[in-house]
Protein backbone atom coordinates (compact mmCIF):
# COMPACT_ATOMS: atom_id res chain seq x y z
CA UNK A 1 0.00 0.00 0.00
CA UNK A 2 1.64 3.34 -0.95
CA UNK A 3 0.59 6.75 -0.68
CA UNK A 4 -0.50 7.33 -3.87
CA UNK A 5 -2.86 4.18 -3.52
CA UNK A 6 -4.50 5.38 -0.51
CA UNK A 7 -4.43 9.24 -2.03
CA UNK A 8 -6.71 7.43 -5.18
CA UNK A 9 -8.89 6.14 -2.72
CA UNK A 10 -9.68 9.21 -1.08
CA UNK A 11 -10.47 10.90 -4.75
CA UNK A 12 -12.62 8.01 -5.31
CA UNK A 13 -14.47 8.64 -1.96
CA UNK A 14 -15.07 12.36 -3.30
CA UNK A 15 -15.96 11.43 -6.72
CA UNK A 16 -18.68 9.11 -4.87
CA UNK A 17 -20.00 11.68 -2.35
CA UNK A 18 -20.19 13.84 -5.75
CA UNK A 19 -22.18 11.42 -7.51
CA UNK A 20 -24.67 10.88 -4.58
CA UNK A 21 -25.02 14.78 -4.27
CA UNK A 22 -25.73 14.86 -8.43
CA UNK A 23 -28.21 12.46 -7.70
CA UNK A 24 -30.05 14.25 -4.58
CA UNK A 25 -30.46 17.18 -6.29
CA UNK A 26 -31.28 16.28 -9.30
CA UNK A 27 -33.45 13.01 -9.32
CA UNK A 28 -37.50 13.27 -8.63
CA UNK A 29 -38.08 9.55 -7.91
CA UNK A 30 -38.13 9.05 -4.01
CA UNK A 31 -36.29 5.83 -4.43
CA UNK A 32 -33.91 7.25 -6.25
CA UNK A 33 -32.86 9.97 -3.94
CA UNK A 34 -32.78 6.93 -1.17
CA UNK A 35 -30.05 5.70 -3.16
CA UNK A 36 -28.36 9.14 -3.34
CA UNK A 37 -27.95 9.68 0.45
CA UNK A 38 -26.86 5.79 0.65
CA UNK A 39 -23.85 6.57 -1.88
CA UNK A 40 -23.23 10.06 0.28
CA UNK A 41 -22.86 7.83 3.45
CA UNK A 42 -21.17 5.22 2.00
CA UNK A 43 -18.67 7.18 -0.05
CA UNK A 44 -17.87 9.24 3.46
CA UNK A 45 -17.33 5.91 5.21
CA UNK A 46 -14.79 4.79 2.57
CA UNK A 47 -12.78 8.24 3.30
CA UNK A 48 -13.19 7.36 7.25
CA UNK A 49 -11.28 3.71 6.03
CA UNK A 50 -8.74 5.25 3.66
CA UNK A 51 -7.70 7.49 6.76
CA UNK A 52 -7.79 4.58 9.38
CA UNK A 53 -5.18 2.62 6.96
CA UNK A 54 -3.61 5.90 6.18
CA UNK A 55 -2.44 6.20 10.26
CA UNK A 56 -2.84 3.32 10.76
CA UNK A 57 -5.52 4.20 13.54
CA UNK A 58 -8.93 1.65 13.61
CA UNK A 59 -10.88 4.50 15.17
CA UNK A 60 -12.05 5.53 11.96
CA UNK A 61 -13.17 2.03 11.13
CA UNK A 62 -15.02 1.68 13.97
CA UNK A 63 -16.74 5.38 12.62
CA UNK A 64 -17.26 3.82 9.62
CA UNK A 65 -19.50 0.65 11.00
CA UNK A 66 -21.51 3.06 12.95
CA UNK A 67 -22.14 5.19 9.66
CA UNK A 68 -23.48 1.85 7.99
CA UNK A 69 -25.55 1.21 10.46
CA UNK A 70 -27.26 4.39 10.42
CA UNK A 71 -27.21 3.97 6.89
CA UNK A 72 -28.97 0.90 6.94
CA UNK A 73 -30.99 2.46 9.38
CA UNK A 74 -31.47 5.46 7.65
CA UNK A 75 -32.61 3.32 4.40
CA UNK A 76 -35.19 1.33 5.85
CA UNK A 77 -37.40 4.03 7.32
CA UNK A 78 -36.88 5.88 3.85
CA UNK A 79 -37.88 2.38 1.92
CA UNK A 80 -41.02 2.14 4.17
CA UNK A 81 -41.53 6.27 3.59
CA UNK A 82 -41.40 5.29 -0.26
CA UNK A 83 -44.15 2.51 0.04
CA UNK A 84 -46.56 4.38 1.83
CA UNK A 85 -46.06 7.08 -0.67
CA UNK A 86 -46.65 4.78 -3.58
CA UNK A 87 -50.19 4.13 -1.67
CA UNK A 88 -51.59 7.28 -0.51
CA UNK A 89 -51.01 9.11 -3.94
CA UNK A 90 -49.89 6.33 -6.74
CA UNK A 91 -46.55 7.73 -7.14
CA UNK A 92 -43.21 8.80 -5.64
CA UNK A 93 -42.30 12.49 -7.53
CA UNK A 94 -41.20 14.30 -4.76
CA UNK A 95 -41.81 17.68 -6.14
CA UNK A 96 -45.37 16.70 -5.13
CA UNK A 97 -44.61 16.42 -1.74
CA UNK A 98 -45.56 20.16 -0.85
CA UNK A 99 -47.97 19.46 2.19
CA UNK A 100 -45.46 20.39 4.56
CA UNK A 101 -44.58 23.30 2.90
CA UNK A 102 -45.75 26.60 4.67
CA UNK B 1 -1.44 -7.34 -8.72
CA UNK B 2 -2.68 -5.56 -5.54
CA UNK B 3 -2.70 -1.95 -7.72
CA UNK B 4 -4.55 -3.90 -10.20
CA UNK B 5 -7.23 -5.04 -8.13
CA UNK B 6 -7.46 -1.17 -6.70
CA UNK B 7 -7.63 0.73 -9.49
CA UNK B 8 -10.38 -2.53 -10.67
CA UNK B 9 -12.62 -2.05 -7.76
CA UNK B 10 -12.87 1.73 -7.84
CA UNK B 11 -13.82 1.50 -11.42
CA UNK B 12 -16.54 -1.01 -10.12
CA UNK B 13 -17.65 1.35 -7.55
CA UNK B 14 -17.47 4.09 -9.74
CA UNK B 15 -20.00 2.37 -12.45
CA UNK B 16 -22.32 1.21 -9.73
CA UNK B 17 -22.50 4.62 -8.36
CA UNK B 18 -22.89 6.18 -11.42
CA UNK B 19 -25.68 3.94 -12.20
CA UNK B 20 -27.65 4.40 -9.28
CA UNK B 21 -28.50 8.17 -10.35
CA UNK B 22 -28.21 7.11 -14.19
CA UNK B 23 -31.22 4.64 -14.69
CA UNK B 24 -33.77 7.18 -13.54
CA UNK B 25 -36.76 4.98 -15.56
CA UNK B 26 -35.42 1.76 -14.60
CA UNK B 27 -35.54 1.86 -10.60
CA UNK B 28 -34.87 -1.92 -10.52
CA UNK B 29 -31.61 -1.18 -12.60
CA UNK B 30 -30.52 1.91 -10.35
CA UNK B 31 -30.91 -0.82 -7.15
CA UNK B 32 -28.82 -3.33 -9.02
CA UNK B 33 -26.25 -0.80 -9.58
CA UNK B 34 -26.02 0.62 -6.08
CA UNK B 35 -25.94 -3.02 -5.03
CA UNK B 36 -22.78 -3.20 -7.06
CA UNK B 37 -21.47 -0.13 -5.85
CA UNK B 38 -21.59 -1.41 -2.35
CA UNK B 39 -20.26 -4.72 -3.16
CA UNK B 40 -16.92 -2.99 -4.19
CA UNK B 41 -17.17 -0.76 -1.75
CA UNK B 42 -16.75 -4.46 0.65
CA UNK B 43 -13.76 -5.31 -1.79
CA UNK B 44 -12.32 -2.23 -1.38
CA UNK B 45 -12.61 -2.67 2.91
CA UNK B 46 -10.62 -5.72 2.26
CA UNK B 47 -8.40 -4.35 0.05
CA UNK B 48 -7.68 -1.34 3.10
CA UNK B 49 -6.99 -3.98 5.49
CA UNK B 50 -10.71 -3.95 7.31
CA UNK B 51 -12.09 -7.70 6.85
CA UNK B 52 -14.46 -6.96 9.72
CA UNK B 53 -15.81 -4.04 7.82
CA UNK B 54 -15.93 -5.46 4.66
CA UNK B 55 -17.90 -8.55 6.27
CA UNK B 56 -20.38 -6.14 8.00
CA UNK B 57 -20.67 -4.24 4.94
CA UNK B 58 -22.27 -7.01 3.02
CA UNK B 59 -24.25 -8.49 5.72
CA UNK B 60 -25.79 -4.78 6.44
CA UNK B 61 -26.39 -3.95 2.74
CA UNK B 62 -27.41 -7.54 1.41
CA UNK B 63 -30.60 -7.06 3.24
CA UNK B 64 -31.14 -3.30 2.38
CA UNK B 65 -30.34 -3.91 -1.35
CA UNK B 66 -32.72 -6.58 -1.96
CA UNK B 67 -35.90 -4.90 0.26
CA UNK B 68 -34.93 -1.67 -2.32
CA UNK B 69 -35.11 -4.09 -4.95
CA UNK B 70 -38.85 -5.01 -4.07
CA UNK B 71 -39.73 -1.43 -3.36
CA UNK B 72 -38.53 -1.09 -7.11
CA UNK B 73 -40.31 -3.54 -8.22
CA UNK B 74 -43.54 -1.61 -7.08
CA UNK B 75 -45.99 -0.15 -9.83
CA UNK B 76 -45.95 3.48 -8.82
CA UNK B 77 -42.16 3.08 -7.90
CA UNK B 78 -41.41 1.83 -11.69
CA UNK B 79 -43.79 4.57 -13.47
CA UNK B 80 -41.81 6.47 -15.15
CA UNK B 81 -40.92 10.53 -13.58
CA UNK B 82 -40.49 13.34 -15.53
CA UNK B 83 -37.22 13.96 -14.78
CA UNK B 84 -34.91 17.16 -16.03
CA UNK B 85 -37.24 20.03 -15.02
CA UNK B 86 -36.23 20.70 -11.34
CA UNK B 87 -35.40 23.97 -10.15
CA UNK B 88 -32.98 25.92 -12.22
CA UNK B 89 -31.37 27.30 -8.63
CA UNK B 90 -30.99 23.46 -7.70
CA UNK B 91 -28.94 22.75 -10.77
CA UNK B 92 -26.91 25.71 -10.29
CA UNK B 93 -26.12 24.75 -6.44
CA UNK B 94 -25.57 21.12 -7.83
CA UNK B 95 -22.66 22.58 -10.27
CA UNK B 96 -21.60 24.39 -7.38
CA UNK B 97 -21.34 21.68 -5.36
CA UNK B 98 -19.64 19.66 -8.35
CA UNK B 99 -16.87 22.51 -8.31
CA UNK B 100 -16.23 22.32 -5.05
CA UNK B 101 -15.73 18.52 -3.71
CA UNK B 102 -13.51 18.62 -7.33
CA UNK B 103 -11.16 20.54 -5.12
CA UNK B 104 -11.94 19.10 -2.42
CA UNK B 105 -10.55 15.86 -3.99
CA UNK B 106 -7.32 17.16 -5.00
CA UNK B 107 -7.01 18.41 -0.95
CA UNK B 108 -7.74 14.97 0.39
CA UNK B 109 -5.16 13.11 -2.16
CA UNK B 110 -2.47 15.85 -1.05
CA UNK B 111 -3.19 14.95 2.44
CA UNK B 112 -1.93 11.58 1.93
CA UNK B 113 1.72 11.87 2.60
CA UNK B 114 4.90 9.49 3.01
CA UNK B 115 5.72 7.91 5.80
CA UNK B 116 3.37 5.78 6.50
CA UNK B 117 2.81 4.44 9.75
CA UNK B 118 2.74 0.01 9.14
CA UNK B 119 -0.06 -1.32 10.56
CA UNK B 120 -0.36 -3.36 14.12
CA UNK B 121 -0.53 -7.27 13.93
CA UNK B 122 -4.29 -7.99 13.63
CA UNK B 123 -5.20 -4.62 12.22
CA UNK B 124 -9.14 -4.40 11.28
CA UNK B 125 -9.94 -7.62 12.98
CA UNK B 126 -13.24 -8.17 15.26
CA UNK B 127 -11.04 -8.35 18.03
CA UNK B 128 -9.81 -4.88 17.64
CA UNK B 129 -13.22 -3.41 16.64
CA UNK B 130 -14.70 -5.18 19.36
CA UNK B 131 -12.51 -3.94 22.27
CA UNK B 132 -12.78 -0.17 20.16
CA UNK B 133 -16.31 -0.67 20.33
CA UNK B 134 -16.84 -2.01 23.58
CA UNK B 135 -14.64 0.81 25.21
CA UNK B 136 -14.30 3.89 23.78
CA UNK B 137 -17.20 4.14 21.86
CA UNK B 138 -19.33 1.72 24.41
CA UNK B 139 -21.84 4.74 24.73
CA UNK B 140 -22.28 5.30 20.87
CA UNK B 141 -23.01 2.07 20.82
CA UNK B 142 -26.05 1.70 22.92
CA UNK B 143 -27.07 4.85 21.18
CA UNK B 144 -27.04 2.88 18.14
CA UNK B 145 -29.22 -0.02 19.40
CA UNK B 146 -31.55 2.49 20.29
CA UNK B 147 -31.58 3.83 16.95
CA UNK B 148 -32.24 0.85 15.16
CA UNK B 149 -35.29 -0.54 17.38
CA UNK B 150 -36.58 3.12 16.43
CA UNK B 151 -35.74 2.37 12.97
CA UNK B 152 -37.19 -1.12 12.89
CA UNK B 153 -40.38 0.12 14.98
CA UNK B 154 -41.12 3.23 12.59
CA UNK B 155 -40.52 1.36 9.48
CA UNK B 156 -43.29 -1.24 9.90
CA UNK B 157 -45.64 1.06 11.18
CA UNK B 158 -45.33 3.57 8.16
CA UNK B 159 -45.32 0.81 5.74
CA UNK B 160 -48.23 -1.34 7.50
CA UNK B 161 -51.33 -1.48 4.84
CA UNK B 162 -53.85 0.57 7.51
CA UNK B 163 -57.12 -1.21 7.59
CA UNK B 164 -60.90 0.36 8.64
CA UNK B 165 -61.91 -0.50 12.01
Amino acid sequence: VTPEHLGGVQVLAALLFLIGAAGLLLRRNALLVLLSVELMLNAAALALVGFARTRADEHGQVLALLVAAIGVAEGGVGLALVIGLVRSRGGVDVQDLGSLKW
Amino acid sequence: MRSALLWGLAALALLGGIGAIGFGRRPGRAVASLALCLLALAGLYAWLDAPFLALAQLLLYAALALAAWLVALERGVAAPTPEGDRQPLLKLGAAALLGLLAVKALALRAAVRPPLPEPPAGFGSARRLGALLYGDYALALAVLGVLLAAALVSAVLLARRRTDP
